[in-house]
C-alpha cells in the first residue's frame, strides 16, 4: 500500500470513527455556545400560587412546614429546609423545591426539569464524567488533529498552488488566525 | 396539591420561542424516534448478529460512562479535617481572605446553566455563602438542591459598583430562572465567595 493510499484510509476510516463525537460535540457545542440566550441542560419551571399567610410563625419557620405542605396538599414529607429570609422559608421536596413566604402567604414552586438528550450531551461535551470521559476525548482530539493531517495530503493535483483543496485549505487556517489576530 | 407535570413553564418560555426547532426535535425524539430504533435494531440484530453484539457492547460502555455523570465527588479531594462554620467566615471574612477551608451546609442554590456556582447555607439563620467553582473543572448538577454538601476552597472578596452589582445579580437571577428587581440594587457591594477546588454532595 503505498502513502496516498493509506493516508485516504485512516482519512476515512478516522472521519467513519469520529462522527458520533463529532455530531455529539456538535450539537451541544451549538446549545452551549448560545447559553446566554437560553438554559442548555434544564428547563426551569415555575408556578406561583397563594395559601393563607403563617406571620404567627414568622420566628419559628420550620414547626409551619407541615402546616404550609398541607396547605398546598402536599404529603408531610421533605428533604430539607432554609430559612432566606426573616419572612420566607424555602422546603425541598425530591424534584423540587417551594418557596413560602409566611408573611403574605404567596409560594413559588420550582423545578429543574432535564432537556432530553441535550442534557446528556451537553454533560458529555462539559466533560462530567471525568475520567473516562476524559481518555475519550483525548482519543477524539487526537483523532481530529490525524484527520486534519490527513485531510491535507487528500489532493492529487500536481499544481497544488491552484489547486481548490489549497485555497479551501488556506481559509480554514485563516479563520483561527483572524480570531487570534482580533483578540 | 401540584402536580409536576402540572406546572406552567414561565421563565423557559421565552427561550423556547428564540428556538421553535428544538420543539420539532423534542417531536421527533419522543414519537418517531423509538419506532425507528426498534426498527433498525431488530433488522441488524437478525442480519449481522456479531455486529449488533459488538454494537451493545459499545452502547454498554458508554453508558456506563454516563452513569458515572452523578458522581457525589466533584474536583480535588477534601484534605482539611474539621469544617468551618460560614459564621465565622461571614463574621469576619477578612481574617480568611486567601485562606483554605472547609465549609459543611445544606445546598440551597445551583448554577441551572453551567453548574459552576452554588449556595451553600450557613450554620446559623438567613446565612449562605457562594462556591464558585471554574467553569466545566467541575459542574454541579441541579439535583444537588436540597442535598448537604462539603465543599473545600480559598476564601476570596469581591467588591463591586453598583453597575456591576446590577449585572452580576441579573446573571444570577437569569442562571436560577428567578425574577430580578432592580431597586433592591442600592449601591456598591462588597461580598465574599470561596473558590472551590472540591466538594462532596451527599445523597446524589
Amino acid at each position: 500500500m503505498n502513502w496516498r493510499r493509506l493516508n485516504y484510509a485512516l482519512h476515512r476510516d478516522i472521519g467513519y470513527i469520529s462522527i458520533g463525537l463529532t455530531l455529539l460535540y456538535a450539537v451541544s457545542g451549538l446549545a452551549v455556545n448560545h447559553i446566554s440566550d437560553w438554559n442548555p441542560s434544564y428547563r426551569i419551571e415555575t408556578v406561583q400560587t397563594r395559601i393563607e399567610p403563617l406571620p404567627a410563625y414568622l420566628d419559628r419557620a420550620e414547626e409551619a412546614i407541615p402546616t404550609i405542605l398541607k396547605r398546598l396538599g402536599e404529603k408531610i414529607e421533605y428533604e430539607n429546609s432554609f430559612r432566606p429570609d426573616p419572612e420566607s422559608i424555602r422546603i425541598f421536596l425530591k424534584g423540587r423545591s417551594i418557596l413560602a413566604n409566611l408573611a403574605t402567604g404567596d409560594v413559588v414552586y420550582d423545578r429543574a426539569v432535564p432537556r432530553p438528550l441535550l442534557y446528556e450531551l451537553n454533560a458529555l461535551h462539559l466533560n462530567r464524567p471525568k475520567k473516562a470521559w476524559t481518555l475519550v476525548a483525548d482519543l477524539y482530539a487526537v483523532a481530529l488533529a490525524l484527520l486534519g493531517v490527513t485531510g491535507l495530503f487528500m489532493f492529487r493535483e500536481r499544481s497544488w498552488l491552484i489547486s481548490r483543496g489549497f485555497w479551501l485549505i488556506a481559509a480554514g487556517v485563516a479563520i483561527p488566525l483572524v480570531g487570534v489576530l482580533l483578540l | 396539591m401540584i402536580e409536576p407535570e402540572e406546572m406552567e413553564t414561565v421563565n423557559n418560555s421565552t427561550t423556547d420561542r428564540f428556538y421553535p426547532c428544538m420543539n420539532i426535535v423534542k417531536c421527533f425524539i419522543d414519537s418517531i424516534a423509538p419506532i425507528v430504533l426498534e426498527s433498525a435494531i431488530k433488522f441488524y440484530t437478525t442480519r449481522y448478529p456479531m455486529k449488533a453484539a459488538l454494537s451493545l457492547l459499545l452502547a454498554g460502555l458508554l453508558t456506563m460512562a454516563a452513569a458515572t455523570a452523578e458522581a457525589r465527588n466533584y474536583g480535588d479531594p477534601l484534605t482539611l479535617k474539621t469544617p468551618t462554620p460560614v459564621s465565622a467566615i461571614l463574621k469576619n471574612p477578612n481574617a480568611f481572605i486567601g485562606k483554605t477551608v472547609q465549609v459543611r451546609g445544606l445546598v440551597v442554590e445551583v448554577c441551572a446553566k453551567r453548574g459552576c456556582w452554588l449556595y451553600l447555607s450557613g450554620d446559623k439563620p438567613f446565612q449562605k455563602i457562594q462556591i464558585k467553582v471554574v467553569d466545566g473543572v467541575i459542574v454541579f448538577p441541579m439535583n444537588a438542591r436540597g442535598k448537604m454538601a462539603t465543599v473545600e476552597g480559598i476564601v476570596e472578596k469581591l467588591e463591586m459598583t453598583r453597575q456591576q452589582a446590577l449585572t452580576f445579580h441579573r446573571h444570577m437571577a437569569e442562571e436560577t430562572g428567578q425574577k430580578f428587581d432592580p431597586k433592591t440594587v442600592t449601591g456598591p457591594e462588597i461580598s465574599y465567595q470561596i473558590r472551590g477546588t472540591g466538594a462532596t454532595v451527599e445523597g446524589l
